[in-house]
């Protein structure tokens, strides 16, 4: 997915199954799970949109 | 005051039970600490395990069978189906029993638990060595000196990104699942479905695992970087999945999701006094994603190896990286996984299609008990002539 610098992932807690893939996946380790929720860390986030394509609930998307 | 042990299991799973178990057995002070509240709680899994795999590592129990697996069927992108005899050939899992029954195992072998804990930061040295870790339970922070920490935390390991291993994955590296478990669906018992096809599944295969009295674990693996995905997740092409199969029959009781690493070759599995075993070591295989007889596999040589690193004093990451190198050594099937995925990948649907057609013609109803999987994928690429060809030009234009 194109790089886009002025748009972040931003995660829908409802849809998310905490199931690790995107964490496993992100190239700037901006995502993991505290306390049973799944964290986006802005200032690390380069919008990459890795996380959201692999998303298998469709929880992540760029905004 | 810190507490202090020989090793932190980081990860009560199924993988860091068993090394948890394993180094206790062999007389080391181990803790294990799972960040959930309960150890048979999972994210994710089909639950199927081969019978002779899971042997190796543990002996099963009636109550954690679901269900027996006698053989398969195959269906190709038009699904027509090829079924495939090997009685007694595997199990379909009470997961989470066998999760907690695992768990149990360590603990009575002398480890002990520690649950809804995670792992907040590896402690080093100046020299670099490692000489404990400080976990954290709600908003309790707790320091504890060891020796040595296993990273049995999965495919997303803090363990190994603590410890300074690069453990992130290509998108393309990882199979992205999606699961009902469904009631009232009408199932041949034993006989799990593999659906492979891009039309089904882009990139991986969709299953059916019959768990008995009309239940199923329906679900799908894709590999969402492929363009046949259509940049949809995989939850979408289940649904689509199911509607085909089931039309609008059957139940979703559970859904989930998750990832399983399947080609990277060569990760990093080690640093200094850390050894990464499981799914964070990337052990599932390459074609059948299977996972649960791998990882207690893989932490059962990552407690070996890290026994005898702790006799010797001899934790470095060259010697800790024996681990992973003994777990692929003794188990050679993987390397041919990977071989048959790196073919399979190649084919598109009409190539699909030609694989399931030949094997339908040398195996269908047959018993397959002894035979070799690579020796069998040969043999389909020889017996079938639009088979060999299809595969020679596609390697011909070096797709």
């Amino acid at each position: 997915m194109k790089r886009d610098e002025t748009r972040q992932a931003v995660v829908q807690q409802k849809l998310c199954r905490l199931c690790d893939a995107c964490v496993a996946v992100c190239p700037h380790t901006a995502i993991s799970i505290v306390e049973s929720e799944l964290i986006v860390d802005l200032k690390r986030c380069q919008g990459c949109g890795d996380c959201v394509l692999l998303c298998p609930a469709g929880a992540l998307s760029l905004r | 005051m810190s507490a202090a042990v020989d090793v932190v299991v980081v990860g009560g799973g199924l993988a860091g039970s068993i090394a948890a178990r394993d180094l206790a057995r062999r007389g080391h002070d181990v803790l294990l600490v799972e960040r959930k509240e309960d150890p048979g709680a999972f994210n994710y899994c089909a639950e199927a395990v081969s019978a002779r795999a899971l042997a190796e590592t543990y002996r099963v129990r009636q109550q954690e069978i679901a269900a027996p697996i006698d053989g398969g069927l195959l269906f190709g992108p038009a699904g027509e189906p090829c079924r495939l005899r090997w009685p007694g050939v595997g199990y379909i899992l009470h997961r989470d029993r066998l999760m907690r029954d695992v768990f149990e195992e360590a603990l009575e072998a002398g480890a002990t638990g520690r649950l809804g804990c995670s792992l907040e930061s590896i402690e080093r040295d100046e020299a670099g060595r490692l000489y404990g870790v400080a976990l954290r339970r709600s908003a309790r922070r707790e320091r504890v000196r060891c020796r040595a920490v296993v990273g049995a935390d999965g495919v997303a390991s803090m363990a190994g990104r603590l410890a300074g291993i690069d453990t992130r994955l290509d998108p393309a590296q990882i199979l992205i699942c999606a699961q009902y478990r469904m009631t009232g669906v009408d199932v041949q018992p034993g006989y799990p479905e593999f659906w492979i096809g891009d039309v089904h599944a882009p990139g991986g295969y969709a299953w059916i695992f019959p768990r008995g009295e009309g239940e199923a674990n329906v679900g799908l693996g894709i590999v969402a970087t492929r363009p046949s995905a259509g940049a949809e997740t995989a939850t979408r092409w289940l649904k689509r999945f199911r509607r085909r199969r089931f039309k609008s029959t059957g139940k979703i009781v559970t859904y989930l999701t998750g990832g399983i690493p399947t080609l990277r070759r060569d990760a990093p599995t080690s640093a200094q006094g850390v050894v990464l075993v499981g799914d964070a070591a990337r052990s599932a295989d390459a074609l059948s994603a299977a996972g649960i007889a791998e990882a207690m596999a893989s932490a059962a040589a990552g407690a070996r190896c890290l026994d005898q690193g702790l006799r010797q004093d001899c934790l470095d990451a060259p010697s800790l990286a024996r681990a992973d190198a003994d777990y692929r050594a003794t188990h050679r099937r993987l390397a041919t996984m990977r071989r048959i995925r790196g073919v399979f990948d190649r084919l598109d649907d009409a190539g699909k299609e030609a694989l399931v057609t030949a094997c339908h013609d040398a195996f269908h109803d047959r018993r397959i008990d002894d035979m070799d999987p690579l020796e069998m994928f040969l043999s389909l690429l020889r017996a079938s002539p639009r088979l060999l060809r299809y595969a020679g030009s596609l390697m011909a234009r070096g797709a």
